[in-house]
């Protein structure tokens, strides 16, 4: 019983700790999706060997899954 | 992801920069360094966008310099309206589009996407992850993990083996780092599983098979591996540098924010998470047809498929094969 207890407690402190964090994530996350969606990005691509990859990888980065 | 990717691809994306997508997207994203900023610290929450950005860079460079096949395609762009639907990006050019909707609307329309449609998504993984974290926290003993991962090539390796075939987000994977850290894992290994974990998993990669070929998905796995011991061995270096054990500044950044405000954010991400968790239930428990549907072949985009094919004409319905 005891130990369960410590289980809650421990699952409640993470989600105390990163509720807050994960709103304002999530909140900027679909701002995001909506102004920077694949097809934007690929207009954005142009088709350069090396410049293409670089614009693609710096666009992934802040893109939520 | 991964269909977006394969749309990426089909719509003329050279190779090397579709990999480099799939590399940066899982790997980092808004919200999952938010919550590398809420449950770790400063440190991994620079270093986890920084090291997805080089990995993809290189997976993608590497990509079109030894595999670069010269193609003219003309890129299709979806100019679709993505806030309302209100155009369907053929007879609408951008000019007269950009002023359609208000700063306002846009706003609106992104919070409610983020609130429902990207929390939908990883809803139920975060707390799966939050779950296994409150797991490994309560149940490992202190210093069982410190001998095999505390650091060091050998625990690299092991993190490899075990975040490769694992199916799990960034967003999910932090907490769970955070546990292991706290339990002795060294950052530098928990930071292999971050990486590696979300980028890569069994379904992934026989997907990617499929859009980029058998050669390039095995360069595509052996630079993440790599990238991922690399950027694991300097993180336990820098730790080791700035003197810092990592332990002890865990989660402090929810300090900053009075109880009540905490309070709050749990009770509105609860609320926030009704939906997509009980849909998940229904579609464990219910019939479980869902899983075979994927297989076949990727939907044009989720934004631009289905609900617009029912506006077009018979002929472009053809084209737009969302069947």
């Amino acid at each position: 019983m005891d130990i369960v207890l410590r289980l809650i407690s421990e699952i409640w402190e993470i989600l105390l700790d990163s509720s807050l964090f994960m709103l304002g994530g999530i909140g900027v996350a679909g701002m995001l999706k909506i102004m920077l969606d694949p097809d934007t990005i690929l207009n954005h691509l142009g088709k350069g060997r090396y410049m293409s990859v670089v614009k693609a990888a710096f666009f992934g980065v802040p893109l939520p899954l | 992801m991964l269909p977006a990717a394969a749309s990426l691809r089909k719509q003329g994306a050279n190779k090397g920069a579709t990999s480099a997508f799939l590399v940066s997207t899982p790997e980092s994203g808004v919200d999952s360094i938010a919550i590398t900023y809420a449950l770790l610290d400063p440190m991994m929450t620079v270093i986890r966008p920084v090291a997805a950005f080089v990995t993809a860079m290189t997976a993608g460079l590497a990509e079109n310099l030894l595999f670069w096949e010269k193609k003219e395609v003309q890129p299709v762009v979806d100019r679709s309206c993505k806030i309302d639907n209100c155009c369907d990006g053929i007879d609408c050019p951008d000019e007269l589009h950009r002023r359609h909707h208000s700063l306002w609307e846009k706003i609106r329309a992104g919070m409610r996407y983020g609130y429902r449609e990207v929390w939908g998504d990883i809803a139920v993984w975060f707390f799966a992850g939050v779950g296994l974290a409150g797991l490994i926290t309560t149940f490992i003993p202190q210093e069982l993990l410190e001998t095999f991962l505390g650091g060091g090539f050998g625990s690299m390796v092991i993190m490899l083996a075990a975040g490769i075939p694992l199916y799990i987000c960034a967003t999910a994977s932090t907490p769970i780092a955070a546990a292991l850290i706290l339990k002795g894992v060294s950052p530098g290994a928990a930071l292999v599983f971050l990486l590696v974990g979300p980028a890569t998993n069994l379904t992934s990669l026989s997907v990617l098979v499929k859009i980029l070929g058998k050669r390039s998905t095995a360069l595509y796995l052996t630079v993440i591996a790599l990238c991922a011991v690399f950027f694991g061995l300097v993180v336990d270096y820098l730790y080791v540098l700035a003197g810092i054990s990592p332990q002890a500044i865990l989660g402090e950044a929810s300090d900053l924010f009075p109880p009540v405000m905490k309070y709050a954010a749990v009770v509105i991400l609860l609320l926030l998470s009704i939906r997509p968790v009980t849909s998940f239930c229904k579609k464990l428990f219910g019939k479980k047809q869902a899983q075979t549907v994927f297989v076949s072949d990727f939907p044009q985009m989720p934004s631009a498929g289905s609900s617009k094919c029912e506006l077009k004409s018979e002929e472009e319905k053809k084209k737009c094969d969302c069947s």
